[in-house]
C-alpha cells in the first residue's frame, strides 16, 4: 500500500533543487577547505545520551533502540557529534572543523515542515581570543559574497543577556524563566504584567523596552549606554561594542543589527552569538556563535569553542526562487558524430546527449521536455 | 515579490470585531468589508495586503513565512504550538476553555475518561496537570454533541457566554485557560519590517487602551 509513498515530513529531491542544493555544498566546502579547516564526517545515528540536556529541535526526535538495549536517535544536530567526537579522539587542539549533514527534527505533522534538513558548518575549538569570532564574521560576510546573497543583514547578540539581567533582579529561578519566555517570545501582554514588580528596580526603564530592544547596532548600543549593568554583563556589551567597531572599521558598508531581545540560536551557547539573512530569507541562513561549556558535557575540562552552522534548506528556496530555468538542449548526432556531440557537449551550458535512433524520436524527447533539439546530422549534410 | 506587508486575518467572528478596531486606528478596511468572495485585499492607503483565513491556517502561513501578521485567538496558537511573536492581546474574541458534561458526569469517578475535544494538546495538558490519563476523542464540528450522543464523558471547549452548552443541557464542571485574540508576527518580518509592524501595532494598542474601549 506504502510502496510509493512518502512518510510525511520527508521528500525527493529532484533536478534544479538537488544541483541548486549541491553547487551551495560545493561553494561552501571548497571554501572551508581553502581556509585551512579540516572536515568531518559523523554518522547520522547517536546515541540519545549526546543530545541530553540541550533542547535541540524541541526535543522531538526520531529515536529507536540499538541491539545493546540503548536509545538512539536521528541526529537533530552537528556540533554536539562534532564535541563527542573531539572529547574522545585526542584530537590535538586549537583546530578548526568543517562538516555538511542532515539532521532530524520532528515537526507538527502536515504542517509543510521538512524533518529532513542539510546543514553545512564550522567549529573553531581551542580558541578564546576574540579573533575567533572575527573569522566567523568573515566567513559569514565572504560566503554570502560567494553565494550571490542579496540585502544581508548581520545581527549580534549576546547569548545570556536576559538570563544574567534577569537573574540580578530575581532570586526565583521558575520566575527568571517565565519573563525570559515571555520576553523570548514577545508575548508583550504577559511580560508587562511579569515585569510590573520591578517598578522600583534600577533597571526598569529598560525592562520596559527590552521587548523592542533590537536594531541598526549604533542605535542598540546608544540605548544601552544609558544604563549601569552588573560588571559580569558590561564585560559582555563591552566586547560587543569592541566587535562592532571593528566590523564598522573593516567592513563599513556591511548593515550590522543588534538583537538583546531574542532567545539565543542555541540552548548551549555562552557568548556573543551570531546570525545573518537576507532580503529574501524567512529565516537565518547562517546563525553561530560561542560555547565554552558545552565540551564539559562530554569531559573533564571545559575548551573554548566557537561555531558557525548554514541553513542549506534555506539557501536553496532562494536561489531557487531567483534562479533562471534554461531549457535543456538535446544533441542528436549519428554514429559517426561522437567526438563533435562530446565537444558540443562540453561548450553548452545546459546540454546532453540524446540518445534517440532517430530523428522524430530524439524530437519527441526534446518536446517531452519542452526542450531544444539540436540535430547535428543535418548540420553536417548542410 | 511586492514589498507589502502580508495580515492573515481569521475570518469569521474574529474579523468582524477585527476590523472595526483597524478602522478606528485609521486603516482604510473598505475592500474587506465590501469583500464578495474574495479571499485576499490590498488595503488602498497602507502598505498591507489582508488574507482570510481559517485560524490554524493562519498559524500554519505564519510559521512557514508566507504572511508576516496573522490576527488570530490564542486558543489556535496554543494548540498549533506557536513560535511566532505575540505583540498585542487585542481584547476582542473574548472566551473561556471549559470542561463540560451532561448533569449525570462525575469528574471524580475512577475510570479512563473519553474526552471529545477540537483540541487535542491543550485537553491532554489540562488532565496531565492533574495527573489524570484519558482517551481525548478529535471532533471536528459541534463538540456538544459528544456527550448526549455518549461518544465522550465529557468535553472541552471554547465558550462565550455558555449559551450553547446550557440549550444542550450540558454544565459546565471546570474553567481552564481564557481565550482572546492576538496580533502575531513571524520573527524574521519583524527584523525586515520592522517600522511597518510596531507602527500598526501601536496604533492598534492605542485605540484598544482607550477608555471608551474598554
Amino acid at each position: 500500500m506504502m510502496r510509493n509513498q512518502l512518510p510525511s515530513g520527508v521528500r525527493d529531491e529532484l533536478g534544479a533543487s538537488a544541483q541548486i542544493k549541491e553547487q551551495i555544498v560545493a561553494t561552501i566546502q571548497r571554501y572551508f577547505a581553502k581556509r585551512g579547516f579540516e572536515k568531518v564526517i559523523t554518522p547520522v545515528v547517536e546515541y540519545q545520551d549526546v543530545f541530553e540536556d540541550y533542547d535541540v529541535g524541541q526535543k522531538k526526535l526520531f529515536k529507536f533502540l540499538a541491539a545493546d538495549g540503548n536509545m538512539v536517535v536521528l541526529r537533530p544536530d552537528l556540533t554536539l557529534p562534532l564535541a563527542r567526537v573531539i572529547s574522545s579522539t585526542n584530537i590535538k587542539l586549537p583546530a578548526k572543523f568543517y562538516y555538511t549533514g542532515d539532521i532530524f527534527r520532528i515537526n507538527r505533522a502536515l504542517s509543510g515542515s521538512q524533518d529532513e534538513m542539510t546543514q553545512a558548518g564550522a567549529e573553531l575549538i581551542g580558541f578564546d581570543s576574540v579573533k575567533a569570532e572575527q573569522e566567523c564574521l568573515v566567513m559569514m560576510m565572504q560566503l554570502s559574497d560567494r553565494l550571490a546573497l542579496t540585502g544581508v543583514q548581520l545581527e549580534l547578540g549576546i547569548a545570556r543577556f536576559a538570563k544574567l539581567i534577569l537573574e540580578s533582579l530575581v532570586a526565583d529561578e521558575r520566575q527568571v524563566r517565565q519573563i525570559e519566555d515571555a520576553l523570548f517570545q514577545k508575548q508583550v501582554t504577559q511580560y508587562n504584567q511579569l515585569i510590573a514588580p520591578f517598578e522600583k528596580a534600577a533597571l526598569y526603564p529598560l525592562l520596559r523596552i527590552w521587548p523592542r530592544l533590537f536594531g541598526p547596532a549604533a542605535t542598540v548600543l546608544e540605548t544601552v549606554s544609558q544604563f549601569t549593568f552588573p560588571a559580569v554583563i558590561q564585560r559582555e556589551l563591552d566586547e560587543l561594542r569592541q566587535i562592532v567597531a571593528w566590523l564598522a572599521d573593516k567592513f563599513g558598508e556591511q548593515d550590522v543589527q543588534i538583537d538583546l531581545s531574542a532567545k539565543a540560536p542555541q540552548d548551549y551557547y555562552t557568548g556573543i552569538t551570531f546570525q545573518a539573512y537576507s532580503d529574501h530569507s524567512s529565516s537565518y541562513l547562517f546563525s553561530g556563535g560561542r560555547y565554552d561549556h558545552l565540551l564539559a558535557h562530554f569531559q573533564e575540562t571545559n575548551v573554548a569553542a566557537i561555531g558557525l552552522g548554514i541553513d542549506i534548506e534555506r539557501l536553496v528556496e532562494i536561489k531557487q526562487a531567483t534562479a533562471p530555468t534554461q531549457p535543456m538542449t538535446y544533441i542528436y548526432f549519428d554514429d559517426q558524430q561522437w567526438a563533435l556531440a562530446e565537444q558540443k557537449l562540453m561548450t553548452l551550458d545546459r546540454a546532453q546527449l540524446c540518445l534517440a535512433d532517430s530523428r522524430e524520436q530524439a524530437q519527441q524527447i526534446a518536446d517531452a521536455h519542452e526542450g531544444r533539439l539540436l540535430d547535428l546530422t543535418k548540420e553536417a549534410s548542410i | 515579490m511586492t514589498d507589502r506587508i502580508k495580515i492573515a486575518l481569521t475570518k469569521g467572528r474574529v474579523e468582524k470585531q477585527t476590523v472595526p478596531l483597524m478602522e478606528a486606528a485609521g486603516f482604510n478596511m473598505a475592500p474587506v468589508r465590501d469583500k464578495q468572495r474574495k479571499l485576499i485585499f490590498d488595503l488602498p492607503d497602507d502598505p498591507y495586503t489582508v488574507i482570510l483565513a481559517k485560524g490554524p491556517d493562519v498559524s500554519t502561513y505564519l510559521s512557514q513565512g508566507a504572511v508576516d501578521i496573522g490576527i488570530v485567538g490564542s486558543d489556535i496558537l496554543t494548540e498549533q504550538q506557536s513560535q511566532a511573536y505575540e505583540l498585542l492581546d487585542l481584547g476582542i474574541g473574548k472566551c473561556q476553555f471549559v470542561l463540560a458534561s451532561t448533569a449525570d458526569f462525575d469528574p471524580k469517578a475512577s475510570k479512563r475518561k473519553v474526552i471529545g475535544t477540537k483540541y487535542p494538546l491543550i485537553t491532554q495538558r489540562y488532565f496531565a496537570e492533574r495527573g489524570e490519563d484519558v482517551e481525548v476523542v478529535k471532533i471536528e464540528g459541534s463538540v456538544e454533541l459528544a456527550p448526549l450522543i455518549g461518544m465522550a464523558d465529557a468535553i472541552v471547549d471554547i465558550t462565550e457566554t455558555g449559551t450553547t452548552l446550557r440549550e444542550n443541557r450540558l454544565q459546565i464542571y471546570d474553567r481552564l485557560q481564557p481565550v482572546s485574540t492576538r496580533i502575531v508576527v513571524n520573527p524574521m518580518s519583524l527584523k525586515q519590517h520592522r517600522k511597518a509592524i510596531f507602527d500598526l501595532v501601536d496604533r492598534l494598542n492605542a485605540v484598544i487602551t482607550q477608555p471608551e474601549n474598554v
